[in-house]
């Protein structure tokens, strides 16, 4: 089935690896990431708006919104802002990641070149401590015993 | 703007002046000098008349302002619209579909 026009979102281009991570976890992650957005920019649902925070950087034109998968624990978090668009209200996505230790908001302040001076060096370590977890999830996954 | 290098009051000095400091900035008002504290030459802290401050404050919020809109305006990057990225993600719209009626009956929420 090809993709009805005009969805009332967008995203900054690093969302398609953020979402597509997602799949790594939990394939129905990735489904939900853009089902989630697509509610957002219909009003069906809302986030929390953020602040400027002293150590994140300024994010007060942005919201948080928790999902995780049926059942389970909220596990992630969508950063996004809204922005008037030629008249039309949209949604722009900014960053998808996990809840953990607030990651995302580092890098949805990086992706938005607000990220503080103060803030370089805590986000290069969560960053390196998450492609490093990414990494041996996947190694184990290489090296997980098959029939 | 002064040329000259402003007297810096220690902490000690200042506790001690502080009555002198408030009668002067109650006397003169906006117009009063500014009082700058700190230690070894340094000033850690400016202590300005109310009436200044009221009168300084909108300039101060127009920095800010004008700080935060050059923050937003340096960002460069091209957003990918929704539709192009459930593309790219070789996403199933009937699989969308279904992940937000499941969504919808989660939150409570009529479609």
């Amino acid at each position: 089935m090809s993709a009805p026009a005009g969805r009332k979102w967008r995203a900054h281009p690093a969302v398609e690896k953020d979402i597509e991570r997602l799949g790594e976890d939990d394939p129905r992650l990735k489904v939900r990431a853009v089902a989630l957005l697509d509610l957002l920019a219909d009003g069906k649902v809302a986030g929390e708006e953020l602040k400027d925070m002293a150590f994140y950087g300024d994010l007060s034109d942005c919201f948080k919104f928790y999902f995780g998968i049926t059942g389970g624990a909220i596990t992630h978090r969508i950063v996004y802002r809204t922005l008037a668009d030629g008249g039309i209200e949209i949604v722009e996505a900014i960053a998808v990641e996990e809840r953990e230790e607030g990651y995302v908001y580092l890098l949805a302040s990086h992706r938005l070149g607000r990220l503080p001076d103060t803030a370089k060096k805590a986000f290069n370590r969560a960053h390196q401590k998450v492609i490093a977890r990414r990494g041996a999830i996947r190694k184990a996954f290489r090296q997980r015993p098959t029939k | 703007m002064a040329l000259v290098t402003p007297h810096i009051m220690g902490t000690a000095e200042t506790r001690k002046k502080l009555p002198a400091i408030l009668d002067e900035f109650r006397k003169h008002g906006a117009e009063a000098e500014p009082v700058y504290i700190g230690s070894y030459r340094h000033a850690d802290a400016l202590l300005i008349p109310a009436a200044l401050a009221a009168k300084i404050a909108p300039l101060l919020e127009d920095v800010m302002i004008a700080e935060r809109a050059k923050a937003r305006l340096a960002e460069s990057f091209t957003p990918v619209s929704g539709d192009e990225l459930v593309a790219r993600l070789g996403l199933d719209e009937a699989d969308i579909s279904a992940e937000t009626a499941a969504l919808l009956a989660e939150l409570n929420i009529t479609a």
